[in-house]
């Protein structure tokens, strides 16, 4: 199968080959077919089967007659060369010649899909270098190590032409796809056509967002679609920390390790993590209030910037522009990684790690709901713990917004001077003699004065300038509660292990064990679409690692602070030593561990069980601006389970208008709680350029 | 005259005009009663159906010598009907485009969405493109006198497929496999029948009234 299917029979992303349009619907009719039981399960009370079987019928009927290829782009096109078999060949109307009957030629509406198109779609379609920036797209910095422009790969006679109806579907049939385009099918045009009427109304959001549950639009009236938001969710996490792709392969192929990679027209395309997300902006203090407007380029204000206390601010979500209009008459697909998008990832240095962070940490556990900070649900350990970290958590996330400002600032006298320090000492280009001490970089010395100015204890064991998290509570845990994400500190080196539920768990309903309420991680690579771990054994755990974002002599770094890089995934084991001590072991080594760092006790298992307790995705006003076009009052959390929990979702999750007065007490405690030393040195600060 | 071997396509009026007899002077034979009573109708025959043609109906006409005499023959012709639905309501006045053989004619369906048409009787086939408005257009590959018997499986599953229900596969004279059964399954339940997925006489009946022939 080219398809792999995020959401049973309903959404796929394309996996690691081309493939028609037609054999897509034909691959959607098979899994209909598949999922026979569990959708009639789902949505009909009694005969399911025949009536869902009947619907099918119609699709399989309209995928024959699908109308017939539009002639190729190029003369040597040839559908045939596409992998696959349609499932029904076009078949002839055969009518009698008789005078007083008539026969009858029923067609369906079309069931077009809707397409979000995917990286290598993007990149293929944005303009060649001698096409020059789209309109209204903001002109990038120039880059002196830039070594050539944007990919432009002719596909040549696989790139055939596109026609998408104003919902975004595909109407021509001879359309191709390619890997990493995600695809949604029209589920409820089928359950329309199987008598359940109250689909007929949805359509597809052509500014909707699949990661945030708005793909349709019509949903409501009791029907609504089963989604898999706990994966979403994933998605949006790793995103968030590691997404990013990039097609300078001679840039970053060097640094990707375990990642599936393709080549096109002599360009390397290398998937970095999850796709389809966005990059955490400034954690903490991000957006100058109103009474505080940005200065102008290159000069600074003469009153130092106020800390937001309301609503805006803190924590915030920036999505590059991947969820809203980038630009009018932007011919790209909304909710896409647009050209200028990944010019601003690759402009804008993140912070030194987000995956390799206590914010990162921090906003894990906040969206797994790990934090009970502003949901208190009474005493115990778990709450004691919760709250132990997050004062851990709350001074790393100081240091790293602080961090994060100074590797804004690309002028190191200026730098210097608005830290009051000292002119920058001339460094001998000359390495250090044998035996004498490597002189301390620049960026080492501004880092280690800022932290020793916020008063925050480094680690004197640290032989890199990573800043380096302060000694953290321990709990020794038994290996069989780990939640199914843990964020570990191991070596000052945050890595996220990771416990997958295969994706055939969330199907398998009457099969070896219940079906995951929590957990299931629908891991797939953005570019191949395939499962990250298939055929997982269970209760395989996996690390998924970031690295290198402090990595110096990188072309695109600042300050040494290069963008972050996805470095891998690994399958590890954890046995618990006779000593109580803990080793790691992945393919290519182990450690042994005094201790397991762990924040929380295993909340996914146990307090997910029921459904209040889900937090939506929170997306935050980044600028005064909707991340996203969505109305966030109807934006919604589902557990991933597909089905029955209808009747359960109503009133039983919190809306975002609740989640937002959550996160204000987030942040208001954060803010009442910063240290005066941290407020200090935030306001002496220039403020990064915009 | 021998048993005609019905081919695919054939139908009694056709197979009338090749033998220059009447239709109804074979539909009514004797020889042909048993056929009859398991085909129903003349226009809906089988490929390997035997059917008997009599002899040669010679008409004698008696005329004068040194004179000029004209003779008519009627063009033997057919009708076609065809009805579209879209989600089971009439198409409407859709225009269309009938190619036959190097003859075009441009119309448009009535107002219930039935396209009918006279074409020569020995017409095997035609190319139909329908022009809905701001659609893409729709192209068919008519066969004409190919529709099989109701009561044949592989009659079954071309009016299902017309009607809109297909599978994967397809019927032979064993019947219509497992999908399809479940396919027609699906279609009595949709009309009031019991869903067994078995071909009966209640379902060719339905069928037949809802296909329309």
């Amino acid at each position: 199968m080219t398809l792999t299917w995020i959401v049973p029979a309903r959404r796929a992303v394309v996996s690691v080959d081309q493939i028609s349009y037609r054999d897509a619907l034909s691959q959607w009719a098979q899994e209909i077919q598949n999922r026979h039981e569990a959708l009639g399960r789902w949505y009909f009370a009694e005969d399911g089967a025949a009536r869902l079987h009947d619907a099918r019928a119609q699709l399989v009927s309209w995928i024959a007659s699908f109308d017939a290829p539009m002639p190729p782009v190029s003369e040597h096109a040839d559908a045939s060369a596409l992998p696959g078999v349609p499932l029904l060949p076009p078949a002839p109307t055969v009518v009698s010649a008789a005078p007083e009957s008539t026969s009858t030629l029923h067609r369906i509406d079309p069931m077009l899909a809707r397409l979000w198109k995917g990286p290598l779609r993007v990149l293929l379609e944005a303009p060649g270098p001698s096409e020059g920036p789209a309109a209204g797209a903001p002109s990038p910095a120039p880059d002196p190590t830039r070594r050539r422009g944007a990919p432009h790969i002719d596909l040549g006679p696989l790139m055939r032409a596109l026609v998408l109806t104003d919902h975004k579907e595909i109407a021509n049939s001879d359309a191709t796809l390619f890997p990493g385009d995600v695809v949604e099918f029209p589920l409820f045009k089928l359950l329309a056509l199987a008598g359940k009427e109250a689909f007929g109304s949805m359509q597809f959001d052509p500014n909707g967002s699949f990661l945030l549950g708005t793909a349709l639009t019509g949903e409501g009236d009791g029907a609504r679609l089963h989604d898999n938001r706990l994966a979403m969710r994933f998605q949006a996490l790793l995103s968030a920390a590691r997404g990013a792709f990039s097609a300078r392969g001679d840039t970053w192929a060097s640094t990707v390790r375990n990642t599936p990679s393709l080549s096109y027209g002599g360009v390397k395309i290398s998937a970095r993590g999850i796709l389809y997300g966005g990059v955490f902006k400034v954690p903490v203090a991000a957006v100058p209030t109103p009474a505080d407007p940005a200065p102008a380029h290159g000069h600074h204000s003469a009153h130092p910037p106020s800390i937001p206390t309301g609503p805006q601010g803190q924590w915030t979500f920036r999505n590059l522009g991947w969820a809203q209009v980038e630009r009018t008459g932007d011919p790209l697909a909304q909710n896409l990684p647009t050209k200028s998008g990944l010019e601003k990832l690759r402009q804008d240095p993140l912070t030194p790690g987000w995956s390799c962070s206590p914010c990162m940490q921090f906003f894990t556990y906040f969206i797994l709901d790990l934090l009970d900070v502003a949901t208190p649900r009474g005493g115990g350990v778990g709450t004691e713990i919760a709250n132990h970290a997050d004062s851990v958590l709350r001074r790393h996330a100081d240091v790293t917004a602080f961090t994060y400002r100074l590797y804004k600032l690309e002028d190191h006298d200026q730098l210097r001077e608005h830290m009051g320090m000292p002119p920058e000492p001339s460094v001998p280009s000359s390495p250090p003699a044998p035996g004498q001490p490597r002189p301390e970089s620049a960026e080492q010395r501004i880092r280690a004065f800022a932290l020793e100015r916020l008063g925050v204890p480094v680690d004197p064991a640290a032989t890199n300038d990573r800043h380096l998290p302060p000694a953290a509570p321990t709990w020794t845990v038994p290996i069989d509660r780990l939640s199914p994400i843990s964020v570990l500190s191991l070596a000052s080196h945050e890595r996220s292990l990771v416990l997958i539920k295969g994706y055939e768990l969330l199907v398998d309903e009457g099969g070896s064990g219940a079906p995951p309420v929590v957990g299931f991680l629908a891991a797939y690579d953005p570019l191949t679409g395939g499962a990250y771990v298939p055929r997982a054994p269970a209760g395989q755990l996996f690390d998924f690692q970031a690295a290198d974002s402090l990595t110096r002599n990188n072309p695109y770094s600042a300050f040494g602070c290069a963008p972050t890089t996805f470095a891998g995934i690994s399958a590890v084991t954890l046995a618990q030593d006779p000593a109580g001590g803990f080793k790691i072991s992945t393919g290519t080594g182990s450690a042994h561990l005094g201790a397991v760092t762990r924040i929380h006790a295993d909340a996914l298992s146990a307090r997910h069980e029921g459904t209040p307790d889900y937090k939506p995705i929170v997306f935050m006003p980044a600028s005064r601006r909707s991340a996203c076009t969505v109305d966030p009052a109807t934006l919604h959390a589902e557990r991933a389970v597909p089905y029955p929990t209808l009747q359960e979702a109503v009133g039983a999750f919190p809306s975002l208008a609740e989640a937002e007065a959550m996160r204000s007490q987030v942040a208001l405690a954060l803010a009442d709680t910063a240290s005066p030393a941290f407020l200090d040195a935030l306001n002496s600060v220039a403020r990064p350029r915009s | 005259m021998p048993f005609h071997r019905v081919a695919q396509g054939e139908f009694v009026a056709k197979i009338a005009r090749r033998y220059v007899v009447s239709a109804d002077a074979i539909w009514n034979h004797p020889d042909n009663a048993d056929l009859k009573a398991r085909r129903k109708t003349p226009h809906v025959l089988k490929a390997g159906d035997q059917i008997w043609v009599p002899e040669t109906d010679l008409k004698t006409v008696s005329v004068a010598t040194g004179t000029l005499h004209r003779f008519q023959v009627k063009a033997a012709t057919t009708k076609v009907k065809v009805r579209f639905l879209r989600q089971e309501k009439p198409r409407g006045a859709v225009p269309f485009t009938a190619t036959i053989g190097e003859r075009s004619l441009d119309g448009a369906l009535d107002g219930d969405g039935v396209l009918e048409l006279t074409i020569p009787i020995d017409t095997t086939s035609f190319e139909l493109e329908l022009r809905p408005p701001n659609e893409r257009v729709e192209r068919y590959d008519v066969r004409v006198g190919h529709l099989d018997p109701a009561d044949d499986p592989v009659g079954i599953e071309q009016r299902l497929r017309h009607l809109g229900h297909a599978w994967e596969g397809a019927a032979d004279e064993s019947g219509l496999g497992p999908e399809g059964s479940r396919v027609l399954a699906g279609f009595q339940k949709k009309h009031g029948l019991e869903p067994t997925g078995e071909i009966d006489d209640a379902t060719r009946d339905k069928l037949r009234h809802v296909h329309g022939s």
